[in-house]
């Protein structure tokens, strides 16, 4: 329908997106100029078809537009909007060419006696197919100023900012025939504006107004000619074709790889050339200042290039990568094609408690998580969305290749294919196994609804509402997610330059076993004694594994103080130090532990990219409960297939 | 006639949908009550419906459909 297009036409940059308290569910704010000297703040909320809450997207949009209803069932009530008022205005979009829903939440709205005005969108589609769709006429039915608005081609912003000035200052309430219940001892009812305190529980008297609600409904499309006979068009004979499952399964299918392919091979090169500029020409450019006034060569220089600049570069690489996923991900929104997805993928990812559309996100997580993430956005529900993104670490990504392709080739070389396919198939049954005992435990219940999908018409996407869209999702990425993303590389530079011994200054030049990664990296070694690898080396790698899977051969590489080998399924002299690191710490064991290893780096954190996304959409706490239950689940693996490895 | 059963191309005046309330409000909201007229418009793949409901289109899993039932309006049309 355009909502959050109209959200972004109307606010502009001066947007910022939230999670509404103790939820993960979002949601957008920003300011909006009106004219030269009045503006407003403005709230996107989740879309819903009403207020009787089934899910807590629709809970947080019930909550925040009336304060009954927060107190009722949405404690989580957005603060952008004050602790216990409504909202001064609510704009609620009409679809002309589908009323009836929207024209229900119009009514619930207007028992709860909230300022409306009502912004008529789809008028020009509606119209081509015979229907009236007048504002005027609908206006004087329902009482409320009525806007035709565009936003798919940025038509009626004016027009509505006019409308909501004027009724900023004389607020309507919506004519609506049907009225709550009187309160008790209170004769005169309550169908009078601002006396809904009394409601004790307005959820359950919405549900009991419901069917006069269907009644005025089907009244208000009856009076402003908005009704027509079922008939078939444009879209329902594309879908004719997509549904079906020898041609719907095909296209979905390619859907994905394309989607995957663009979050992959094409972006990987736009990845190295971000990446490139700002860690080896802007790093040149301000080393030679850091020289220029006699700064050079010291911690300072170390810090900012190998600690801010690496993080800043870090940020810059996958913005690439992000602007692609988001870009891929409103182009399936926008043309409608994302709802036939989930339809058609719907009975696959249902087995796991999932919508149809997770299948997106989790494909695109063995390319790399972090788009995977971004990919989440397209779940309706807020619960969906967080089991989804738990999920998305477990997909093993094409970072994580690198150190089973090194493994495989130095301990299993005759069979080294089969290892890594191995470690895919054990991915994928991570995900589903993962899910089943999420879904039986803290996410009991969902993925049990019945499936019943509004499918929006087909549209050619317009360019300006998607570059729009794409550049308000990739500044929040960088703000927000760019911060954490600093502070843990900023860490990681003072683990790796900060010496503990004697002898040394801080920089890059610090031996691996005297920096605070190797005295750390010593002192966790024995957590790994029943995995088979306590081994120093591998624990560091770990542990800069964090930072970016791939780095984690690399450590393996400086802490034995060798060269990182181009090829990893070509280790060289490095696969001797390798082999005998683990030979030692397993005890002649050093197949079995280097499964072990490989088993716990498939699943025992995401990078901290991906951790850093998962924060800006869920919040610290849902994130850090993932990453322990990621933690000890991958430590219990690694050590049951030593402990099985060795015995056998 | 259950929705599930209904043909392609029939026209149905819904006559009840006796799922859990939850489930019969939210289709109520989204237009599919009793009393309203729809169009079967597709079978999607696992058994799922499509059906035009005013100018909405929605489409429901196997189970939900199979339990709409409905009152064919033009059946030797759709036939």
């Amino acid at each position: 329908m355009g909502k959050s297009t109209l959200f972004n036409l109307l606010t502009g940059a001066s947007q910022k997106t939230m999670n509404a308290p103790r939820t993960t569910v979002s949601f957008a704010a920003g300011h909006w100029k009106l004219d030269r000297t009045t503006h407003v703040q403005l709230v996107d909320l989740p879309g819903t078809y009403s207020l009787i809450a089934q899910s807590p997207d629709e809970a947080v949009t019930a909550g925040a537009v009336s304060p009954a209803l927060a107190e009722a069932k949405a404690p989580a009530r957005p603060a952008a909007l004050g602790p216990r008022t409504g909202p001064d205005l609510a704009i609620a979009m009409v679809d002309a060419n589908a009323p009836a829903s929207s024209l229900y939440l119009l009514g619930q709205l207007a028992l709860l006696q909230v300022p409306v005005i009502v912004a008529l969108s789809m008028a020009d589609v509606a119209r081509g197919r015979g229907i009236a769709a007048e504002p005027q006429l609908l206006a004087g039915i329902l009482g409320v100023p009525v806007v035709e608005v565009n936003p798919r081609r940025s038509k009626g912003a004016a027009d509505l900012a006019a409308a909501v000035k004027a009724a900023l200052e004389a607020p309507e309430r919506p004519r609506c025939t049907v009225t709550l219940p009187p309160a008790p001892g209170d004769p005169a009812g309550a169908g009078q504006p601002d006396d809904i305190g009394h409601l004790s529980d307005p959820t359950a008297l919405l549900e009991t107004q419901a069917e006069p609600l269907f009644e005025w409904v089907s009244d208000v499309i009856g009076q402003a000619q908005l009704d027509r006979p079922p008939t078939r068009h444009f879209s329902d004979r594309v879908d004719h074709w997509l549904l079906t499952w020898w041609i719907g399964l095909p296209v979905f299918l390619a859907v994905l790889w394309g989607v995957f392919e663009l979050t992959t091979v094409v972006a990987a090169p736009l990845q190295d050339l971000f990446e490139g500029f700002v860690t080896e020409t802007l790093a040149g450019w301000l080393s030679q200042g850091l020289a220029a006034i006699g700064w050079g060569g010291g911690w300072l220089e170390s810090l900012l290039v190998d600690g801010v600049l690496a993080g800043v570069g870090v940020v810059v690489s996958f913005l690439p990568l992000m602007a692609i996923m988001f870009l891929a991900i409103a182009l399936l929104e926008d043309s409608g094609y994302m709802a036939r997805a989930a339809l058609v993928a719907d009975r696959a990812m249902r087995g796991i408690g999932l919508d149809g559309r997770a299948v997106l996100p989790l494909v695109i997580g063995f390319g790399c998580n972090l788009p995977a993430l971004a990919a989440t956005k397209t779940l309706p529900n807020a619960r969906q969305r967080l089991l989804t993104g738990l999920l998305v670490p477990y997909a093993s990504c094409t970072a994580r290749l690198v150190i089973f392709l090194f493994m495989a080739s130095v301990f299993f070389p005759e069979h080294a294919g089969t290892v890594v396919f191995g470690m895919y198939l054990v991915s994928g049954l991570l995900i589903v196994l993962i899910g089943l005992a999420l879904r039986g435990t803290a996410f009991r219940g969902v993925g049990r609804e019945p499936l019943i999908l509004v499918l929006p018409p087909y549209q050619v996407p317009r360019p300006l509402p998607l570059a729009r869209s794409v550049v308000l999702r990739c500044r929040d990425f960088t703000l927000k997610a760019g911060q954490v993303i600093l502070i843990l590389c900023v860490a990681i530079w003072g683990l790796l330059s900060i010496p503990t011994a004697a002898g040394y200054s801080i920089g890059p030049d610090v031996p691996a076993e005297h920096s605070v990664l190797g005295v750390a990296a010593k002192a966790v070694a024995p957590v790994f004694a029943a995995a088979g690898f306590d081994d120093w080396h591998a624990t560091a790698s770990l542990m800069t594994g964090f930072v970016a899977k791939e780095a984690a051969v690399g450590t393996l590489a400086t802490t034995f103080g060798m060269e990182e080998p181009e090829d990893p399924s070509e280790p060289g002299t490095l696969a001797d130090q390798v082999w005998a690191a683990l030979d030692r710490s397993s005890g002649g064991h050093p197949g079995p532990a280097a499964l072990a290893y490989m088993f716990f780096a498939l699943g025992y954190t995401p990078c901290m990219v991906t951790v850093a996304e998962m924060r800006r959409l869920f919040g610290w706490k849902p994130v850090l409960r993932g990453l322990t239950l990621s933690l000890v689940l991958s430590w219990v693996l690694a050590v049951l297939v030593y402990q099985i490895g060795a015995l056998l | 006639m259950k929705l599930a059963d209904a043909p392609i191309g029939a026209q149905l005046c819904v006559e009840s949908a006796p799922l859990d309330a939850k489930t019969t409000l939210r289709l109520g909201e989204l237009g599919l009550r009793p009393g309203c007229v729809i169009c079967v418009l597709k079978r999607t793949v696992f058994g799922g419906t499509v059906v035009a409901c005013g100018g909405q289109r929605l489409a429901l899993d196997k189970a939900t459909a199979a339990l709409v039932v409905t009152r064919p309006l033009n059946l030797a049309a759709a036939a």
